[in-house]
């Protein structure tokens, strides 16, 4: 049960225009890893995971080539992938008590409902599933919310989790809740988890392998030890150094990236970093690099060579 | 020398800041750390007179900001989290760092489009941004122009409500050195405020840490 993305290609038309979101991307991922797709926002992270299973946003339509298989075949929302997404209190029902919305994705006769609700709110964790069912969502704080949206992503019980930034919306008490209860269930269900994340401290937490995107491509992957400890792409190494140390001087001035991601609505030549790399060489800004090794970069491929 | 002594406030049977003291010199920058809720946006927003608290008052050297003292309030500024909510999206970003001045009566047209010049400048933009269109810019240039506007009535202190929580990691340091810039540049006091105690750590003198409406011992 391998969910395979194969030179994954998404076009989007908003109202006007079209954005290049997503460019050639490739990766494969098993059951029981974690891989984290690590990039900004408007790298096309999100769309590169949900555009595949027909989710994209409101108004938008999406063109889109390659391909993303469960086993050869095109996998089913809610069966085969469940989804959860980034902020609850936005994807949730102010009206609708939790248990009765977990259970949305189980095509279940109504009586079942309650009882699947509470085993599933049970499954991820909550303290007393009985009172969170029956709860409405703003009875719930904002980890125990999350952790009910988990809930209702395995209610068709699926293979593969996609988490979406599931911690970002929420304090670090409450992300650790969340984590914990994502890296428990995966032990437990031999879930493949696919975690949509721009905090390296979740990726260092719970990743197996990661992708780095930037301007719609992976620009570099490999297993997460390798790319956390010794980076080698120069956008890579610019993210990670971004992070802020505990143990810095306070008054220390702050590492980061001049400048911003390019416009994906035009054409980009050569390599997308390029405008913002500190070591960019002439051919950066002419040629696109291809992904070898694991990484995308001009300077590396140019390193190795001499 | 800002001074906030023994606030205040209620909204209905929950207090959501409960008795806070504290004090910012000039030239300092106070980190103030606390999850969601715990009352740092609302002890914020009174500073900045926009919330009125039930008890407790505020001091900026020795003088009390009522809200009826307008030149006072002038010199105490709010930095939003989200910088789209003081940025017109029909406005060029000359014209939305002109507004204030305009307000506050400053100088005449021409010695305006100076200040704005000068404002740009003091967040590290070059002064032609003034020409250009809010969705031209990066979130890290649109939270640079809200810390611009900001100091548009030439302020004392600064209140920073999560400046960078809603930009990416790789440009929150354009924002943060901006700080610690005009900390050194203009003297300038600023109450930064944010969930990351390791990121406040870093820009801050000194951190204190807030929890259920009250400033935590140590």
């Amino acid at each position: 049960m391998t969910l395979v993305a194969e030179n994954l290609t998404v076009r989007l038309y908003p109202a006007k225009g079209a954005v290049h979101a997503v460019n050639d991307v490739s990766w494969h991922l098993e059951p029981g890893r974690t891989l984290a797709i690590v990039g900004e926002s408007g790298s096309g992270k999100t769309v590169m995971s949900l555009a595949p299973l027909g989710l994209l946003p409101p108004g938008v339509s999406a063109d889109i080539s390659g391909s993303l298989t469960l086993d050869g075949t095109k996998p089913t929302l809610g069966s085969d992938v469940g989804v959860v997404f980034q902020d609850p209190p936005s994807a949730l029902n102010p009206l609708r008590r939790v248990g009765s919305q977990v259970t949305d994705a189980a095509k279940l006769p109504r009586k079942q409902r309650r009882a699947r609700a509470i085993e599933l709110l049970e499954l991820v964790g909550l303290p007393d599933p009985v009172r969170a069912a029956d709860a409405y969502p703003h009875e719930l704080s904002g980890g125990m919310l999350q952790r009910a949206m988990i809930a209702g992503a395995l209610a068709g019980d699926p293979r593969v989790l996609i988490a979406d930034e599931p911690t970002t919306a929420l304090d670090a008490s409450m992300q650790e809740q969340v984590l914990d209860a994502l890296a428990d269930l995966q032990q437990r269900l031999g879930l493949a988890l696919l975690l949509i994340t721009h905090d390296i401290g979740v990726v260092a937490r719970m990743a197996d392998d990661v992708a780095v995107m930037y301007a719609g491509r992976i620009v570099e992957q490999g297993p997460a030890s390798r790319v956390l400890q010794a980076p080698e792409h120069p956008y890579t190494q610019g993210l990670l150094a971004a992070v802020p140390a505990a143990d810095v001087k306070s008054g220390t001035r702050f590492v980061g990236l001049e400048g911003a991601p390019p416009d994906l609505t035009e054409r980009i030549r050569g390599c997308a970093f390029a405008p913002r790399c500190p070591l960019a060489l002439d051919v950066c800004s002419t040629d696109r690099p291809e992904l070898v090794d694991g990484v995308s970069c001009h300077v590396r491929t140019h390193a190795r060579s001499r | 020398m800002l001074v906030v002594d023994d606030v205040r406030v209620r909204f209905g049977a929950i207090t959501a800041v409960d008795g806070v003291s504290l004090t910012l010199a000039p030239g300092e920058i106070l980190g103030l750390v606390g999850d969601s809720g715990c009352g740092k946006t609302t002890l914020a927003r009174v500073i900045v007179g926009l919330e009125r608290p039930e008890s407790g008052r505020v001091f900026l050297d020795g003088e009390e900001l009522l809200p009826k003292r307008r030149e006072l309030r002038r010199r105490v500024q709010l930095v939003f989290q989200d910088p789209e909510s003081c940025l017109s999206p029909r406005w060029t970003i000359g014209r939305t760092l002109e507004e204030p001045l305009q307000v506050a009566g400053m100088g005449n047209r021409r010695e305006r489009v100076a200040r704005v010049g000068e404002l740009l400048e003091l967040v590290g933009l070059p002064q032609a941004f003034a020409a250009r269109q809010p969705r031209a810019l990066s979130g890290g240039q649109r939270q640079r122009i809200g810390i611009a506007r900001a100091l548009a009535s030439s302020p004392d202190v600064l209140v920073c409500d999560e400046p960078v929580s809603s930009l990416d990691v790789s440009v929150r340091a354009q924002v943060m050195n901006v700080l610690l810039d005009l900390r050194e540049e203009l003297n300038l006091s600023v109450l930064l405020i944010a969930h990351d105690p390791v990121l406040v750590h870093q820009a801050s003198d000194r951190v204190l840490s807030m929890r259920a409406g009250a400033l935590q011992p140590g």
